[in-house]
């Protein structure tokens, strides 16, 4: 299927798949927590900013920026959780009649890409850190240094590719071996 | 043989920009190298990213061409910050033009070094639009929440008691409806092409031969190595359509749009207010420390901020009106 | 080649990727890159920047954020128990009608629908609260199932809905107007639906039998049960419509509302809230990988010209403006039938909104045209959600009712699916069934 609904399924299961290091799950839910932690935390400091500008004319500074940093850096730890348990979204409907090998063989092919984007994210978003670094670019009214954010994506896009190498090592198992391990 | 420019901006095709300096200086420079350069335009920021990110998209050659503003990138452009300080330049599209440009020869060129700059030029002063409470004075600011397009308008505002808010600028009409703000801080041209006309009812500037509140640098920047391809004749035809020509061709053409706003939202009932001499000295004196500061900030950073800033003085008042 | 050319090159291939199990996300992120690297004759230069920014520029976009706060908000009222006290009320006041618990069932998905953005996660939330009850009063299978998987779509069709997010940061539409606009045809999908269920229970008594009169007392206590649900509403509305917050805003608003509730009324301890974060990480990763692809895509295209000459072509081509839409929708349709609804609008609006832009509809301005669309889009992607063979909301009504066949759910959809198409049919007939209320706030 080709998504999965978190809340219909609120166990988090211990191995999300067969072979995945115990250290690399932990990292990666951890990671991945941290993610929504931060997201609560940007919930607390909106309400905070607009009781402040209704109430007292004062809203916290910078608050639009702080949430646009907080946002991205949260959103990016997301996605190698997502990756971990096989849930981002695909087109399984055209495949369905292929033998659970045959789609195994796809599914690697598939996690491989995945691998690749992650990889090129992962040296894309590091060389724009060094640039907005180089440049000396802040943010508007807090002057927060730009590379900083950028900086917190990179380790996201490094677990997503560790994530998708797991799931590569998944699906080319099944498809060696043609059953699930 | 033919060259294509890709030319990359962040306003709709149908902006005032677009039709008015984009169009015509393509069209100029395919004339002038007897239609070998031409143009393929990607407005609304087709080619991806954020406004700020234009000026990376010319420096590494994603496009060849872009319209940006140095104001969106903070920090990287440390000598042209200066021309937003408050209460520095000219309040019109031209005069202020001419006066950044001016600058920006003396004193912005290390800014640009990575670029070829076809033009630095200005968006105009902004005025200030509210709701329902016109602000005249200094204390007419106090608690009053007005989106500010931009550092130094946030800086401005608190200096003198006002609290700035930030939020894209396809949220203020909406915002400033529900009441969630009081107002904006825009040049005129914006306030009819954002629908803020219509949610609020006064509007207020200086004195025209007074500077402006404060104003944002515009720059039209083409990619250097793509510059420097170009055979002999081509060159030609761009530099004789670039720098003080297009500086004065985008100058009036900020001028007419902001006319154009103006009268539109004259006749149609919004109440354009002068603020009266006395209480704009007034308020230039509340928003000195915004160049106090600066100045440190710039010292910090290893520049001579006080004589750029007194250079931008100086030239703003070469450009003003009598 | 031709840009053009290139451009529907990339396109089949693209959907030849996805038909291969590729992620829809990294298809999209494919199918850009090949565009880029196909109109600069090989050279990766403009790719490779491009994608500098890709990944900050997309996640740290204003308006996006807001989808990660209504996921957050969504989790917080299930694991809450939000969904329990509103189909209680519900039923106390519908329960005696014959087909009144279906009806309940809607209403208080609509209800749930109006603190959620998702339409998965209303139809999950519900099922587990109404399918064991439907069962229990003897309703048929195939009603029961049909009747929540179809309800689920009320999730994005009633405000906040994350697909008009998303379509609004697409065409720099304005999310507070679509999220108005939605709101009467949204209404009208919850009447239609119940009339549904009372035309399916006339016709066949036993589907669905009338409950017990539930009396006053039971009544008033299933409202007081529902009064916290209407207060984080009622918080909400104040906050976008009272002056306080814009959308993003009021999206932390009722995330923090939500929290608060669900730890102080619903009893939400660390496991709920650590629940509820993780449920909220896979929902936004799902849609951001697909954001991140989408962005480099339409990038691409846009280098290729595809959809500028693709709306010119439309244009100029003469057909009547109705019969290109219907052909959109029908399109819709189609790829519905194998694709997720945000997939959906990520990959096809860059290509049709210029198309429907560029035509002439009852002689409406451009403003008023793109927010209609947008309720047209919403409305025709929603029913992907439930038209077999692959419907999302299917699955998830399957996976919680073991008892009932998939084809049954299958058939008890179909009423209802009968429903969407009149009611699109209306709303394509009738702007101003998404208009007025945009035009009178
Ligand atoms: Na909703
Ligand atoms: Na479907």
């Amino acid at each position: 299927m080709a998504e999965l609904n978190p809340v219909a399924e609120p166990s988090h299961a211990p191995t999300p798949v067969g072979g995945v290091p115990r250290w690399l799950d932990r990292l990666i839910t951890g990671w991945g927590l941290a993610g929504g932690v931060l997201f609560c935390a940007i919930v607390a400091m909106s309400i905070v900013s607009i009781l402040g500008r209704k109430l007292l004319a004062s809203p916290i500074q910078g608050d639009m920026e702080l949430l646009q940093m907080g946002a991205a850096i949260g959103s990016a730890a997301f996605l190698p959780l997502c990756e971990l348990y096989d849930h981002h979204i695909k087109v399984d409907a055209l495949t369905t009649w292929m033998s659970e090998r045959g789609r195994a063989v796809l599914d690697t092919l598939a996690h491989t890409l995945l691998l690749g984007v992650a990889l090129l994210l992962t040296w894309r978003t590091a060389l724009y850190m060094l640039e907005a670094h180089e440049n000396q670019e802040v943010s508007t009214l807090l002057l927060v240094p730009l590379w900083q954010p950028v900086a917190l994506l990179v380790p996201s896009f490094v677990l997503l590719a560790l994530a998708a190498l797991s799931r590569v090592n998944a699906s080319l198992r099944v498809a060696v071996k043609g059953a699930a391990a | 043989q033919e060259v294509t420019i890709k030319f990359s901006h962040f306003l709709p095709p149908n902006s005032n920009f677009h039709k008015n300096v984009a169009e015509p200086w393509c069209a100029a420079i395919a004339k002038d190298s007897g239609g070998k350069l031409k143009c393929q335009m990607y407005p609304a920021l087709q080619l991806g990213g954020t406004p700020p990110q234009l000026v990376d998209q010319v420096k590494n050659g994603v496009a060849d061409v872009v319209w940006t503003s140095p104001s969106y990138s903070t920090g990287r452009f440390p000598r042209t910050e200066a021309l937003e300080l408050p209460f520095s330049l000219p309040p019109g599209g031209l005069d202020g033009s001419r006066a950044m440009w001016d600058y920006y020869q003396k004193n912005g060129v290390e800014d640009f070094k990575d670029f070829k700059v076809l033009a630095i030029f200005s968006a105009s002063n902004v005025v200030m639009s509210t709701a329902s409470k016109p602000i005249l004075t200094v204390d007419g600011f106090k608690g009053v929440k007005l989106r500010s397009p931009s550092r130094f308008a946030a800086l401005f505002l608190t200096a003198l008691g006002g609290t700035p808010v930030n939020m894209p600028v396809a949220q203020v009409t909406e915002s400033i409806s529900k009441g969630v703000i009081d107002g904006a801080m825009a040049p005129w041209e914006v306030l009819p092409a954002t629908k803020i006309d219509e949610v609020t009812k006064y509007h207020m500037e200086g004195q025209a031969n007074q500077p402006g509140f404060t104003q944002t640098p515009m720059a039209i920047l083409m990619n250097k190595a793509k510059y420097d391809s170009l055979a002999p004749e081509l060159k030609a035809a761009i530099d004789k359509n670039s720098g003080q020509k297009l500086v004065d061709l985008t100058g009036k053409v900020w001028d007419d749009g902001n006319n154009d706003a103006r009268k539109k939202m004259t006749a149609q009932g919004n109440k354009v207010l002068v603020i009266k001499p006395e209480d704009y000295a007034a308020m230039k004196k509340a928003a000195a420390s915004v160049e106090a500061d600066w100045i440190k900030q710039a010292t910090a950073k290893g520049l001579d901020g006080a004589k750029l800033a007194a250079d931008v003085r100086a030239i703003g008042a070469k450009y003003m009106p009598k | 080649m031709s840009g053009m050319a290139i451009g529907l090159t990339v396109f089949a291939g693209l959907l030849a990727l996805l038909a291969l199990r590729v992620h829809v996300g990294v298809g999209m992120f494919i199918g850009g890159a090949a565009a880029y690297l196909a109109m600069n004759q090989g050279d990766p230069n403009a790719l490779l920047f491009t994608m500098n920014h890709l990944a900050y520029a997309r996640l740290s976009n204003y308006d996006l954020a807001v989808i990660p706060l209504f996921m957050l908000m969504g989790q917080f009222a299930t694991h809450g128990g939000l969904s329990k006290s509103l189909f209680r009320c519900a039923a106390a006041f519908l329960g005696h009608f014959r087909g009144g618990l279906a009806m309940a069932a809607t209403g208080a998905c609509a209800g749930f629908g109006a603190i959620c953005g998702s339409s998965l996660a209303t139809a999950a939330t519900m099922a587990q609260v109404a399918l064991p009850e439907l069962r229990a009063h003897g309703y048929s299978g195939r009603l029961a199932t049909g009747t929540l998987a179809a309800a689920g779509t009320l999730g994005i069709m009633i405000p906040p809905s994350v697909p008009l997010v998303v379509y609004a940061v697409l065409t720099q539409e304005s999310i507070g107007k679509l999220f108005v606009a939605a709101v009467i045809p949204g209404l009208i999908a919850m009447l239609g639906y119940m009339l549904v269920i009372r035309i399916v229970v006339t016709l066949d008594p036993k589907a669905g039998p009338a409950g017990g009169k539930a009396p006053w007392s039971e009544r008033l206590a299933a409202l007081l049960g529902v009064l916290p649900v209407a207060g984080v509403f009622v918080v909400v509305i104040v906050g976008i419509y009272g002056g306080w917050a814009n959308p993003t805003e009021a999206a932390s608003i009722g995330a923090a509302a939500c929290g608060v509730l669900a730890i102080v009324n619903g009893g939400m301890r660390w496991p709920g809230i650590q629940a509820s974060l993780i449920g909220t990480a896979h929902a936004t990763a799902m849609i951001f990988l697909v954001l991140l692809g989408a962005d480099l895509l339409n990038s691409g295209l846009a280098v290729t010209q595809l959809p500028n000459e693709l709306a010119t072509w439309v244009k100029n081509s003469g057909l009547p403006p109705l019969a290109v839409l219907v052909a959109i929708l029908v399109v819709y349709v189609l790829l519905g039938c194998v694709m997720d609804s945000l997939a959906m609008i990520l990959l096809t609006i860059p290509i049709f909104y210029p198309m429907v832009m560029g035509l002439d509809f009852y002689g409406m301005s451009a403003p008023d045209k793109s927010v209609w669309f947008g309720i047209l889009a919403l409305m025709v992607v929603e029913i992907g959600l439930v038209h077999p063979p692959v419907g999302m909301n299917l699955f998830i009504i399957q996976k919680l009712a073991k008892d009932v066949p998939y084809l049954e759910t299958a058939k008890g959809v179909m009423p209802f699916l009968t429903s969407d198409f009149i009611r699109i049919s209306f709303l394509v007939a009738f702007p101003a069934l998404s208009l007025w209320l945009v035009h009178s706030m």
